[in-house]
């Protein structure tokens, strides 16, 4: 180049970037690459693109001085960011100044892998239109369940194919179209995340088709590989880049589903209204069934029932319900008949909620959370003077709940008469007369983390959490939770005052934290760490790898 | 002999045991002799309870046995998957039959024909051949409406990585095939847009996810295609992206049509720019909205919306016909909704500087006349007089006639007659000077003329009976009515109707003119609307002739 025209094109001041693009396996170059250059802070038009060529070469030109973000997008390959530590992680920005050539930035893309293989039925048919789903674990409020990351239907032979998967541990379930059932007089037809219903009675008139499935009390349970219906014993396929994985056939499992039923009594024993009845599995987030038959009967009737234990809560209106029934109920290997649930005035817990010299904000409303699956609601934002009433409480135990609670403020103290009502379950029966006595303080803390390697540099895009004390683990509205910027460094704000333990991870699955068994290995890494009132603390923490 | 002695002998220890009322057949594969072993077979009985459905599966050679059956009127339905599910009786459009059984009667020969369905797969692959994943594949039947071929989507699929797509449980019949890559995403001024259209069919079941660079940024969603002047035109089978070059693959029961392969098309895509603003203001308004489509295509195509306040709005479309369409919906009843519509060629450059200036809707009044009836006279007939205007509805009408349309927008527009009052029928409609019942017509601003609609009395009717070789009445059959060319698009006077038990249909409610009538025992819900398919029955049909208050008789031989 002249030196009159590198002067051109420094008094210009715009700037290439030139690099390759690399499969992440071997090193190989990788062509046809998608590549975007985005201004940071600029116009979206400013973007400059390119492809890479036939050696996994890339240039782009014509940069202004900036900051850019560089992404990489190549079909098969995870999508990709200049400066990412692993795949799916956030990168970071490219910086350019006036004039010059970035030269040589080397960019690896991991390949994705596909799933394959087929469903079929105990007499080795294919099983049609099932849906297959490639898991990974995940974790709310402590609980470690199974989350899809993809899901697809099988085909006419019961095939189907999960791809564009990142390398890693998956999960493998199959679901085979639900069935339809009978449920007091309507005839449900799952369908979709729904169902629909139609009356028994017009289809029997009708004479009409009814699906031989609904007749025969069963249904087909979801499966996960190596062949259970117990996802706590699903095995993982560990999926290695670029890979397509034969999985052995998935065989679906039918079983036996009972009906449900029973009379609504009042405490004299006379037959009683009732406006919904609701099914919760005990211990489980599915199989929440709400009775169609229940609206202003005197029973209630839930079919297609799968055996296991399960909490019935009747009401005899919505919110405004005065009366209520609860039954725990096992399901084993036949229908459960005959049952009575008994109705009994529903409990009103009254209290007050107050915060240090200011009103408490009207969206706040307190929820009480029953180990017997009833939950009190507080319908009217708390007065001016902060008393509120929370409804149609049944006889149990609750975990308080705060809803809508603005970020910067905490919970201080929530007592029933000389009970602790935060860090433990309330007891509630008919005879309740304290009042439910909740401070609300906004001083709370915060926290600026650096997390640093095993040689002491800035760890970036690492996960820093703080965990409240073994004693308060349970609380998950104290947890805090922060990734590191390119310098290592984390603000953790809006901490309510207590003792914690920081940790940071480089490779962490969301929330797993919270779940006991998973944090148990990492206990002794953690620092711990005390947030004062309005505190204001700074911690260096090693990342764990 | 021997071996019943055993039944019989029960039978006569247990009289109140009611006797085995038994109904036996074969599932088989429809214009077969070919059994359907493992199907299900389901009786249902009529006006009976949940108790007496009975079910049973079909053995190895298609044979099903159901006793216990109480007397009555049964109906027997059979399923498998990967088949049609059918019943006793029932072919085609023709409904099923109950079969009547008296108490301990045994019934054979109740046999089920099953219809398997198909399977068309293959691949869709990019303009170098590689897989195209992603890409959703369209597979649709065509339908006839008013002689007009419309695509209606009977599956959507999306390719897997390996580019490959593969439709099944389809009925026999012809189906188009047709491959849509994903909506990629664009900028719109300084917005990073994600199409809700990331399926077809879905134009408007949730908007665009439209973000501001730096969500964008933070999102790590910005893409290089969202740069890129280039998009993919839909493909349709066996390569073309003109709808009308488009080839039905006829389907044969439980074939397999496999192989297809799909190359897209990617094509450099231009700007539409310009500025949407008020005729009455001259100002733009952030209340207005603006898409554009291809005529055609339906909502295929990316609609869109200025959001800017200066009211300008940018498309990037590939060449081609658009309609661009602005409107505002009115804020208050004191208001009137706005509208504006323009067609734009797009051939090998950018369009710029269009105005799109919205007029105020208008109204449009007139009235119904009933030949030989007093005008301004409540008439009870008035209201039976049932027709609606393209994209207007039905008419605010009163039972003396008059009737307005209080919000007209600028355009076509084209009767749809649903219905008129019995024995009667719509003879014309004038538009000022014009006659435009058959025609329709154009509006663009408020119109001076009222449109006057002429009813007569004096319909007439025409009674088809459908027969087979030996004279027989066909129950079951469809039988057409269509009309000559210039009146195709009245669906009053093109329609059909299933024969009765004695063979019959009648079509009333009939203007003056030729008619050629058809009766088909088994053709594919309105195909006969197809004029192609229509053209191959000419020779089969029969004129007939119709003045005012004629009645007429026609026989028809049904068309196997």
């Amino acid at each position: 180049m002249n030196g009159l025209l590198l002067s051109l094109l420094l008094l210009q001041g715009t700037s290439s970037i030139d690099g390759t693009v690399v499969q992440a396996l071997d090193q190989r170059p990788l062509s046809q690459t998608q590549i975007v250059a985005v201004p940071v802070g600029g116009l979206l038009k400013d973007s400059k693109t390119a492809v890479s060529d036939g050696d996994g070469r890339f240039r782009i030109d014509g940069l202004a001085s900036g900051s850019y973000r560089l992404f990489f997008e190549h079909d098969g390959f995870v999508r990709a960011e200049y400066g990412q530590r692993a795949p799916g992680k956030a990168g970071v920005p490219f910086e350019i100044t006036g004039g010059k050539t970035a030269n040589g930035i080397s960019v690896p893309l991991t390949a994705t892998s596909a799933i394959y293989g087929k469903v079929v039925n105990a007499a080795n048919d294919p099983v049609v239109n099932a849906t297959v789903k490639a898991l990974k674990p995940a974790y709310q409020n402590g609980e470690r369940s199974l989350q899809a990351v993809q899901s697809v239907q099988t085909d006419d032979r019961g095939e189907y194919r999960l791809f564009g998967l990142p390398p890693g541990n998956y999960f493998l379930s199959a679901t085979p179209v639900p069935t339809p059932y009978i449920q007091g007089g309507t005839l449900t037809i799952p369908s979709g995340n729904g169902f629909s219903n139609s009356s028994l009675q017009n289809t029997l008139a009708t004479g009409n088709w009814i699906d031989p499935r609904a007749l025969d009390a069963s249904t087909d349970l979801t499966v996960y590989l190596p062949g259970t219906t117990d996802a706590a014993a699903a095995t993982a396929i560990d999926l290695r880049p670029g890979t397509n994985f034969r999985a052995p056939d998935l065989r679906t499992i039918r079983t036996r589903t009972f009906g449900v039923r029973g009379l609504v009594v009042d405490e004299a024993g006379q037959a009683a209204p009732l406006a919904s009845a609701t099914l919760t599995r005990v211990n489980s987030t599915e199989s929440i069934r709400t009775s169609l038959l229940a609206q202003n009967r005197n029973a209630f009737d839930f079919g297609a029932v799968l055996p296991g234990v399960y909490d019935l809560i009747g009401l005899n209106g919505g919110t405004i319900a005065d009366k209520g029934g609860y039954l725990r109920i096992t399901v084993g290997n036949e229908n459960v008949e005959n049952l009575h649930l008994t109705m009994q005035p529903v409990i009103e817990l009254k209290g007050r909620i107050v915060q240090d010299s200011a009103t408490v904000p009207a969206a706040v409303r307190v929820q009480l959370r029953g180990t017997n699956s009833a939950v009190g609601i507080q319908i009217n934002p708390a007065a001016a003077d902060g008393s509120f009433s929370v409804m149609r409480l049944l006889a149990g135990d609750y975990r308080l709940v705060l809803n809508g609670l603005p970020a910067n403020l905490y919970v201080r103290s929530a007592r029933l008469g000389a009970r602790d009502a935060l860090n433990s379950l309330l007891h509630i029966d008919g005879t309740v007369s304290d009042r439910l006595e909740i401070v609300l303080s906004p001083t709370t803390g915060s926290l600026d983390a650096v997390a640093v390697d095993e040689s002491r540099r800035p760890a970036a895009a690492a996960t820093v959490v703080l965990i409240p004390s073994e004693e308060t683990r349970q609380r998950f509205d104290l947890y805090r939770i922060a990734t590191t910027d390119s310098a290592g460094r984390a603000a953790l704000t809006n901490i309510a005052p207590g003792s914690y333990k920081l940790f940071a991870w480089q490779d962490i699955e969301a929330n797993a934290w919270q779940n006991a068994d998973a944090l148990r290995p990492f206990e002794e890494l953690g620092v711990p760490v005390t947030i004062e009132e309005n505190g204001k603390v700074s911690q260096t923490i090693k990342v764990i790898e | 002999m021997n071996l019943h002695l055993p039944v019989l002998a029960f039978l006569l220890l247990a009289p109140q045991v009611p006797a085995g009322t038994t109904l036996e057949g074969i599932v088989m594969k429809s214009g077969t002799t070919e059994p359907v072993p493992r199907a299900s077979v389901v009786v249902t009985k009529v006006q009976g309870q949940l108790n007496d459905v009975q079910t049973a599966v079909t053995d190895d050679n298609g044979r099903f046995t159901v006793r216990n059956l109480a007397p009555g009127s049964h109906r027997v339905f059979a399923q498998r998957e990967g088949f049609v599910r059918s019943e006793y009786g029932q072919r085609g459009t023709r409904p099923g039959t109950p079969i009547d059984l008296t108490a301990g009667e045994t019934r054979r020969n109740i046999n089920v024909a099953l219809t398997p369905m198909g399977v068309i797969s293959g691949r869709a692959l990019d303009t170098d051949g590689k897989p195209l994943r992603g890409a959703f594949v369209r597979v649709s039947r065509g339908t006839y409406n008013q002689g007009q071929l419309s695509l209606s989507t009977v599956q959507r699929l999306q390719t897997n990585d390996l580019g490959e797509f593969r439709a099944f449980n389809l009925e026999p019949g012809s189906y188009y095939v047709q491959a849509l890559p994903v909506y990629s995403p664009f900028v719109e001024g300084n917005t990073y847009v994600i199409p809700s259209l990331s399926a077809p069919d879905t134009l408007g079941s949730e908007p665009d996810v439209r973000l501001a660079p730096a969500d964008a940024l933070s999102q790590g969603v910005i893409s290089a295609v969202a740069f890129s002047d280039e998009a993919y035109l839909p493909v349709f089978y066996p390569g073309t992206t003109d709808q009308s070059a488009a080839l039905a693959i006829d389907l044969k029961p439980g074939a397999v049509f496999s192989g297809i392969e799909l190359r897209a098309v990617k094509t450099p895509t231009f700007h539409v720019r310009g500025r949407v603003i008020s005729s009455v203001t001259g100002q733009p308004d952030p209340t207005f909205t603006v898409g554009i489509s291809t005529p055609g295509y339906g909502t295929d195509q990316r609609g869109g919306n200025s959001r800017n306040a200066d009211g300008s709005f940018d498309f990037r479309v590939p060449p081609g016909s658009y309609v661009l369409s602005g409107q505002k919906a009115r804020q208050s009843t004191q208001e009137r909704d706005m509208y504006a519509r323009t067609t734009i060629e797009v051939s090998n450059k950018d369009i710029e500087d269009v105005t799109l200036s919205l007029k105020p809707s208008f109204s449009l009044s007139g009235r119904v006349t009933i030949e030989g009836r007093p005008t301004g006279v409540a008439d009870p007939d008035y209201a039976k007089v049932l027709f609606t205007l393209t994209g207007l509805g039905a008419a605010l009408g009163n039972t003396s006639g008059p009737f307005s349309y209080p919000t007209v927008r600028p355009g076509e527009l084209r009767f749809l007659i649903l219905r008129p009052p019995p024995g009667m029928y719509f003879k014309s409609a004038r538009f000022g000077a014009r006659e435009v019942l058959d025609s329709g017509f154009e509006l663009n601003s408020e119109p001076t003329d009222t449109l006057e609609i002429l009813v007569s009395p004096n319909a007439a009717t025409i009674t088809a009976t459908v027969v087979d070789e030996n004279q027989r009445a066909v129950q079951g059959a469809t039988v057409a009515i269509v009309s000559d060319f210039a009146r195709r698009t009245r669906q009053d006077l093109n329609k059909s109707a299933i024969s009765n038990a004695e063979g019959r249909v009648t079509f009333d409610g009939l203007a003056p003119g030729n008619y050629k009538l058809f009766a088909w025992d088994e053709i594919a819900a309105g195909a006969w609307q197809n004029p192609e398919v229509l053209r191959t029955y000419d020779a089969l049909g029969v004129n007939s002739r119709v003045n005012e208050n004629s009645k007429e008789n026609v026989t028809l031989r049904v068309i196997r």
